[in-house]
């Protein structure tokens, strides 16, 4: 699927025609915004220039150039919106049917909030919830969906801030097997420091459901799993599926947290990365950054198989 | 004198915790092994099917399939003690792998939808079984470990609590399955 000849004469036939356009719009979206940053830096200089001869404290000069930078950034952000939208469209979504033909792709779309809360895995109250790159499709025989997103929410007080309860990439799946209850696996930091007594404060937290202490220790170190069933905790949480978690956490090298809920695996992998994301100052007519495109993608496709998702030996078809 | 009435009163209250704690952490193995029953059970409740189902195709497995039967009328049977259950499902769940090697010889027998819901049906209560098992190992690692720490050690001795037996998997379970063996008995 992603032999290199093959790649290439794709990016060659497919790609290269609608690239070259995109380049061109990119190059003048460029010049757009430099013109505009040059007129907003003259008017700060000639305002500059006019105090000083003034004699006014420049201490004010403070809001004016805050206030030229918010209107840079928006200025840019509304003029790029417009390429970014048809890159998207015109190179994602060939480089998506590349790699696996039957997904779609809708830029502007997510998992709903509702859908990300019923997951149960981020209890804090959201305040801003944002969402974008929506991928879904069936991978083998497991139906799943996956989005990049942001829940954040706002201190109280008076320095307001916008503190982040989980930004990544979220991902929804079919499970293999039948279950009824909830089940959690988190990152666990509380055991990583503390060790035993680390492990009387899980119990302590117990807004997930019971502790499940399973055999594993290496997973045991990394994750903390609770759970309203005991036994169904150990249906899902079999040895070998322990194992796949835990080599999954191991490549993804980021903070991972899954839940078992209605059928469905919820998981969340926490990144600062923007994928499928345009370039703004250096050119898209780059194999490469398609080629990085298609990395992402398989790497969040590989999760059906990671957790070996596909293998419906049980009740469940 | 406010001593001599505070030390014997926080004892008192820490026997009591402990004494609880042992209770309530016995109750969670006799839980625990309530779900392996369960399990069993479901098991057991498959059997006859499974093999109806594999006699259609394979009547010259008989030896097999008597075995199978037998071991499984005996795992059905009430008034087990725990030891046995757990030592018949042990020798049952070696049977039975033996017996979905043999149905490898029969593509009929297998292509059947009949058998591959049984098939299915009979993994789902294997991986529930497996659930239960562990289940039950860390009730009774954490009920063992509260009988031989100390102090907990001390109640547990006078009470006569006692450490309980983990549920091994079978010794057939951990070696490899010998395919060639399997065949001949």
């Amino acid at each position: 699927m992603t032999d290199r000849p093959a790649f290439e004469h794709f990016f060659k036939t497919e790609l290269l025609p609608v690239l070259r356009p995109l380049e061109e719009q990119r190059l003048a979206l460029v010049k757009k915004i430099i013109i505009t940053g040059g007129l907003i830096a003259a008017a700060g200089l000639l305002l500059a220039a006019f105090l000083i001869a003034n004699s006014v404290d420049l201490r004010i000069l403070l809001f004016p150039a805050v206030g030229g930078f918010a209107l840079g950034a928006f200025l840019i952000k509304r003029m790029s919106s417009e390429y970014i939208f048809g890159f998207k469209t015109l190179i994602v979504e060939p480089v998506i049917q590349y790699v696996s033909p039957g997904l779609t792709y809708v830029p502007a779309s997510g998992i709903p909030e509702i859908r990300f809360i019923a997951s149960g895995i981020f209890r804090h109250r959201i305040d801003r919830f944002r969402h974008e790159d929506l991928i879904q499709g069936t991978v083998g025989k497991t139906p799943i969906k996956f989005c990049e997103l942001h829940a954040e929410y706002k201190t109280g007080g008076k320095n307001q801030t916008w503190k982040t309860i989980f930004k990544g990439q979220f991902f929804i799946a079919d499970f293999n097997k039948h279950f009824k209850g909830r089940t959690f696996v988190l990152p666990d930091t509380a055991e990583q420091m503390l060790g035993r007594f680390g492990q009387k404060l899980q119990e302590i937290g117990k807004s997930h459901g019971e502790l499940v202490q399973l055999e594993d220790p290496e997973f045991e170190r990394e994750f903390a799993a609770y759970s309203t069933d005991q036994v169904e905790a150990r249906y899902i949480l079999s040895p070998s599926l322990m194992r796949r978690m835990l080599e999954f956490k191991n490549k993804t090298g980021e903070k991972v947290y899954f839940s078992f809920t209605g059928g469905e695996v919820n998981i969340g992998i926490s990144s600062a990365k923007n994928r499928f994301e345009p370039r703004l100052f250096s050119t898209v007519l780059d194999v490469d950054l398609v080629r990085e495109f298609v990395a992402d993608l398989q790497m969040a496709l590989d999760v059906v198989d990671d957790l070996n998702l596909n293998t419906r030996i049980w009740t469940k078809k | 004198m406010f001593i001599i009435l505070i030390v014997p009163a926080v004892l008192i209250v820490l026997l009591v915790w402990i004494y609880n704690s042992l209770v309530g952490k016995k109750n969670a193995v006799e839980n625990a092994f309530g779900s392996i029953d369960v399990m069993c059970k479901k098991r057991c409740d498959l059997i006859p099917n499974l093999v109806a189902a594999v006699k259609q195709y394979a009547a010259h497995e008989s030896g097999t399939l008597e075995k199978v039967t037998a071991l499984r009328n005996q795992a059905a049977a009430e008034n087990l003690s725990p030891d046995e259950t757990i030592q018949l499902n042990n020798q049952l769940t070696h049977a039975l792998g033996g017996l979905m090697v043999t149905v490898e010889a029969y593509p009929e027998l297998k292509a059947g939808e009949n058998f591959a819901q049984l098939q299915r049906a009979l993994n789902e209560t294997e991986e529930q079984l497996s659930a239960a098992r562990r289940t039950f190992n860390a009730a009774v690692t954490d009920y063992n470990n509260a009988v031989e720490m100390f102090p907990a050690n001390l109640v547990a001795g006078i009470i006569h609590y006692t450490r309980r037996q983990l549920f091994e998997a079978a010794e057939q379970e951990r070696t490899n399955v010998d395919v060639g063996q399997l065949f001949k008995s």
